[in-house]
């Protein structure tokens, strides 16, 4: 008993991790930009399809390198989406403006893949990692659930570490506190604001290609990302990224194990969890 | 060549119409008390030489050279550097970090070191955030911040806000050395006569102009309280 127990928190932890990743792109663009992107689920799906294009042309290719290319695949798009696009819109001071632009480059770019890359699923084949695991006191571990847990984790101190130990992250804070004040201190706002949504959209591919290992991808899975990025968020404190990450690890621990009592359950519980929680902040915010 | 010359500059909020066609002009290493009532336009005028808002005309020049109208960080480069009322300090940075992003713009003599030699209680706070310190304590930071852009004109909006007045005190002693060092200021201040003692000049608005202008040691005190309550406008 004891034993499943620690597999499965196990394999919720890991899980979460991941899920912590997908919403770390949104908590990002949220917290600093204070944009609600409704294309990071579709950066998501892009970042698994380079990966995928990638493994394809290149088989020998270390997943390392694919991570590398994929990030700065997605970084490169997200960046000059925000120059071009979303920078526009953020200068008009009612926030559906940007989220409206955003929900129409989703449209746009879901429409692109679909006819660039097909709509079938695609997954990220890994090699033996897939299957292999390890044994410690009579309990079975994945090797690629332990990966992605490292990987994620790995995501969360370097984006700590860059928000708080370096001279970029202490613009990012300026302006995610006071973006006026900070543009009066010779802050170069628009730049970082594309360095910003560069970085999002490269943990979105991240995210992607972390997917794209444990399942199959579709151009039209973004939405469905995209849902669980926003529970990440909204559970995690908006804009918090090690919220996020506590959030995502909640939310993976809790499909997990729901799904051992309810195997056709999927996301169900997911959501029900994010619902009830918010009723019950609901109510102790009117207590309160 | 005058250092900062304001002419002619007129700025709205939608039908209101705070600045009013106004010019004044400040020597190098000057310091100007702008005073008036609530409402006379002088943080408007503030807001509108730092960039952060866009005047419907005139022209703001610094040693003769246009400056580009709402370019907040066009305005730190060519050294315009305010200290906003209220301080406004950013809460999840530490106070030496507020200070260090008031580098991004120029660099000089305001060092770190010089500005804890100027603010001794910051280099003990330096690692609290800023919602640890007093009122007078941010009030430091928040003038520190600015001096860290190396200001030619360090512009002070409601510099004794809310503090005691023996903070006043040594917030205006700092004052004097930062004059000392040949940074020209402008200083805004409900205190008018606290803000004409470390003043060359005087200006006084009213309804978005300047309505009374004087050299400081010689304002009659009469005038400037005619001016202020717009009895000569």
């Amino acid at each position: 008993m004891i034993q499943t127990t620690i597999e499965l928190l196990f394999q919720g932890i890991t899980l979460g991790g991941l899920y912590g990743v997908i919403g770390a792109g949104l908590a990002l663009t949220f917290g600093i930009l204070r944009v609600v992107n409704l294309s990071h689920g579709e950066m998501i799906t892009i970042g698994a399809f380079v990966a995928v294009g990638l493994v394809t042309v290149m088989p020998a290719l270390p997943i390392a390198l694919v991570l590398v290319g994929a990030f700065a695949a997605c970084a490169l798009i997200g960046g000059l989406l925000q120059a071009a696009f979303v920078e526009r819109a953020m200068a008009f001071r009612d926030p559906m403006v940007p989220m409206l632009v955003t929900f129409g480059i989703a449209v746009i770019l879901r429409n692109l893949l679909v006819e660039t890359a097909g709509a079938d699923l695609r997954g990220l084949d890994v090699g033996g990692i897939a299957q292999r695991s390890f044994q410690i006191g009579g309990m079975s571990f994945g090797a690629l659930p332990l990966v992605t847990l490292v990987l994620a984790v790995a995501v969360f101190v370097g984006l700590s570490l860059l928000i708080r130990r370096t001279a970029f992250g202490r613009e990012v804070r300026a302006l995610s506190d006071r973006p006026e004040i900070a543009a009066l201190m010779g802050v170069r706002v628009k730049h970082v604001y594309v360095k910003v949504a560069a970085l999002a959209a490269g943990f979105a591919a991240l995210a992607g290609v972390l997917l794209a290992m444990r399942a199959s991808v579709s151009p039209y899975s973004g939405v469905s990302y995209l849902l669980v990025a926003f529970e990440v968020v909204v559970l995690g404190g908006l804009g918090s990224t090690r919220g996020a990450f506590a959030a995502g690890v909640l939310l993976g621990v809790v499909q997990i194990v729901s799904s051992r009592f309810d195997s056709n359950a999927g996301l169900l519980y997911v959501h029900l969890t994010f619902f009830a929680i918010l009723i019950v902040r609901a109510i102790s915010g009117r207590l309160s | 060549m005058k250092l900062l010359e304001i002419d002619n500059i007129a700025a709205s909020y939608g039908e209101l119409r705070a600045l009013d066609g106004l010019s004044f002009s400040i020597d190098d290493h000057e310091t100007l008390a702008l005073v008036g009532a609530n409402g006379a336009g002088k943080t408007t005028l503030l807001r509108v030489l730092c960039g952060l808002m866009t005047p419907t005309r005139g022209e703001i020049r610094i040693d003769g050279v246009a400056l580009a109208p709402g370019d907040p960080r066009a305005a730190a480069n060519a050294g315009l550097a305010l200290v906003p009322e209220g301080r406004l300090l950013f809460d999840s940075l530490s106070i030496e970090e507020n200070l260090l992003i008031g580098q991004s713009a120029r660099t000089g003599i305001w060092s770190l070191d010089a500005i804890y030699e100027l603010f001794p209680i910051l280099r003990d706070k330096r690692r609290l955030s800023p919602a640890a310190l007093s009122g007078g304590q941010q009030q430091m930071a928040a003038i520190g911040r600015a001096l860290a852009a190396n200001p030619r004109v360090l512009l002070c909006d409601e510099i004794s806000l809310g503090l005691s007045p023996l903070i006043t005190g040594e917030v205006y002693a700092a004052l004097e050395r930062v004059q000392a060092e040949g940074t020209a200021l402008v200083v805004v201040d409900q205190d008018v006569t606290r803000a004409a003692r470390i003043a060359d000049r005087v200006a006084c608005m009213f309804q978005g102009r300047v309505t009374f202008e004087a050299e400081a040691a010689t304002a009659n005190a009469a005038t400037l309280k005619d001016a202020y309550f717009g009895l000569t406008a």
